[in-house]
């Protein structure tokens, strides 16, 4: 940070320098001082990249005066111009909603549409292929014997 | 035409002190803008008819508040 004293000793040559603003012509001389001078080596330490920051600002443009009038009758036209092509299409739909179509004519196939077969009965099966017999209880079954 | 940057970074350092400069009290912020404009300071002086001391010390101010907003942006420290 700079005392008042450090600013007020600095040559202004020096802030012209930092901020970019010092002519080409007188920039070699100031070069050739500011070897020898601590007072601006320290206001060009100090401002230089706020100098080159405040070189890329967007330039300030005042707008002209009758910026906002220009401004709103554009947008009324836009909104006017808007409505009108809201007002065709919805007359457009309109009519395409209310026309009459004649329904086509049915041409008669030359086959049936649907072939239906008749589901086939079931049989009921017989009286052999679901009976099953228990064995005897309390009776075993002979056991085969193999002797060597 | 409006300038290009480079960077993200780059592009929000400048808005932040074009905000900076907007919010500059008008005595500090005429200078700098006449700074930006690429005006020398005895230009300047001529301008506003003022002193070149009394230029000097309101470049430095507002060249001051701008390193300020920058240190805040870049989360508190003062990386100049």
């Amino acid at each position: 940070m700079l005392s008042e004293q450090d600013i007020e000793l600095a040559h202004p040559e020096a802030f012209d320098f930092a901020f970019g603003n010092l002519p080409a012509a007188k920039r070699a001389d100031f070069n050739r001082h500011l070897v020898s001078c601590r007072y601006c080596q320290r206001i060009v330490d100090e401002y230089s990249e706020i100098g080159r920051i405040i070189k890329n600002l967007p330039p300030h443009v005042e707008p002209s005066a009758d910026l906002e009038d220009r401004t709103v009758a554009a947008m009324v036209a836009a909104l006017a111009e808007q409505r009108a092509g809201t007002d065709r299409r919805v007359d457009a739909e309109d009519q395409a909603a209310t026309r009459v179509y004649p329904a086509p004519e049915r041409q008669p196939s030359a086959e049936p549409e649907t072939l239906v077969r008749p589901i086939p009965r079931l049989r009921p099966p017989a009286e052999d292929e679901t009976r099953t017999r228990p064995p005897p209880v309390g009776h075993l079954a002979p056991m085969p014997l193999s002797i060597s | 035409m409006p300038p290009q940057y480079d960077s993200v970074d780059q592009a929000l350092t400048v808005l932040t002190v074009d905000q900076a400069l907007d919010k500059l009290p008008s005595i500090y912020g005429e200078v700098m803008r006449l700074v930006r404009d690429g005006f020398t300071h005895s230009e300047i002086a001529g301008r506003l008819g003022i002193p070149i001391g009394t230029v000097k010390s309101r470049m430095a101010k507002a060249a001051g508040t701008f390193r300020a907003e920058l240190a805040s942006l870049r989360g508190g420290d003062d990386a100049f």
